[in-house]
């Protein structure tokens, strides 16, 4: 199963085994593993990858690549201070207990489900177009689960920014390739796509889209209206 | 007369040793090799990332602490002590700025655990990985490791690197992708 990749334009941008090819010129999606790497992922972005990397571990080779770096420029770097001497350094206050794991609710990944905090049927989701349900994480910018009725086309849209879609159950396509649980979608503002999710069932995905999202065509109108409907409601409370 | 890389490769195996025994044993002065060696380079690493003396120094501090704690779920097979610690600094720097009590770094974090990956065969050993990586980076023309030092390990966005070298923005961009990608051939070739 391919791991991350990007989504819409030309379908031989579609990448295989490994994240960077001659097929992904640009470097978009292996970006995506540097930037993890490097730390610098926006906070949901990241929270998306480690979800997705929960899901698929052995993509964890792509990261641990560019971690190498990391530790290489580490141990190449000329200290820049004196250490302190290690009498500040209190053995005995160091050894509390390791906590132990939290149980994670059913189908969310161990780092979406510490974030969340409770199980998917307790989730209060908010409709925003026709077999469509949303609910955004508080206290995690742009960051959405999101609902989508088996067979639903989603709007053609463009993006504004960066969006990953993690699948966490069943599945969509969108021209480009089929994307089931642990795949991530890419696409940024060089991509229109309109995904379709599978006919046989639901797709429940956790969405990271920075930047405006932008419907192309006869949804724009439909999201108009919506977007005041959502306006006129409380936002919720971000940390 | 050893090389250079034959001295490195040493080091590197004695800096696991003296993980190893930290984590077997609790052992303190293993611990305090590991911590003048490697607590003013995180340091180092924090202040290039843009935090202040003090809460680098703090921060270092932190990191030190969590690698005398978190000690016996080192695997030597799976990453070197510098790419290990490099996680730690690297994600407590990101709780840091989320600034969210409940996503402190603790055992749960995926970083510290071994990997769930698949036959040791499947992958590069972690160990021939690294060296691979210091060769190559070696071989990388020096303004090439320059600009990765920068986007990697310095946290600068391709436009603020564009402003602090005076090189055009697409170019950096260009040779950014020319040098990860040299990086990573060199990582994934069999060469």
């Amino acid at each position: 199963m391919p791991p991350v990749r990007k989504s819409g334009g030309d379908p031989k941008a579609k990448v295989q085994r490994k994240p960077l090819n001659e097929n992904d010129e640009a470097g978009f999606v292996e970006s995506i593993y540097l930037d993890y790497a490097a730390g610098s992922l926006s906070p949901s972005a990241r929270l998306l990858m480690d979800a997705h990397l929960a899901l698929r571990p052995e993509n964890q080779s792509f990261v641990s690549l560019w971690e190498s770096l990391g530790g290489c420029l580490l141990d190449g770097d000329e200290p820049s201070f004196e250490a302190r001497p290690l009498g500040d350094f209190d053995f005995a206050a160091m050894d509390a207990p390791v906590r132990a794991p939290r149980p994670s609710p059913a189908s969310l990944p161990a780092p979406l489900a510490e974030v969340i905090g409770k199980p998917i049927s307790e989730i209060d989701w908010i409709s925003t177009l026709p077999g469509m349900k949303e609910y955004s994480v508080p206290g995690w910018p742009q960051a959405r689960l999101v609902r989508l009725a088996a067979g639903r086309t989603i709007p053609r849209h463009s993006h504004g920014g960066l969006e990953l879609t993690l699948v966490l159950e069943g599945a969509f396509s969108d021209g480009q390739g089929l994307y089931e649980r642990g795949d991530v979608c890419v696409a940024d503002e060089t991509v229109e796509h309109s995904p379709r999710v599978s006919p046989d069932r639901e797709c429940l995905c956790f969405a990271v889209i920075e930047g405006p999202y932008r419907l192309t065509g006869v949804w724009q109108m439909i999201s108009a209206v919506n977007d005041l409907v959502q306006g006129l409601k409380p936002k919720g409370a971000m940390a | 007369m050893p090389t250079n890389e034959m001295l490195l490769s040493e080091d590197r195996a004695h800096f696991s040793d003296l993980m190893d025994r930290v984590g077997a044993q609790q052992d303190r002065a293993a611990f305090a090799e590991l911590f003048s060696h490697y607590g003013p380079r995180v340091k180092g690493y924090l202040i290039r990332l843009g935090l202040g003396q003090a809460q680098a120094e703090d921060l270092a501090q932190e990191v030190m602490v969590t690698v005398w704690r978190k000690a016996a779920l080192f695997d030597r097979r799976q990453a070197s002590v510098a790419t290990w610690i490099f996680r730690i600094a690297r994600n407590r720097r990101i709780d840091l700025f989320r600034q969210d009590q409940r996503a402190v770094l603790d055992a749960d974090d995926p970083a510290l655990l071994p990997s769930a990956e698949a036959a040791p065969d499947a992958h590069l050993d972690a160990v021939e990985q690294e060296h691979r990586m210091r060769l190559a980076m070696a071989d990388l023309p020096a303004e090439q490791m320059d600009l990765i030092r920068k986007a990697f390990y310095e946290g600068l966005t391709h436009r603020q690197i564009a402003d602090v070298t005076g090189i055009p923005l697409g170019t950096v961009k260009s040779r950014l992708r020319l040098a990860f990608n040299r990086l990573r051939s060199r990582l994934e070739g069999d060469e």
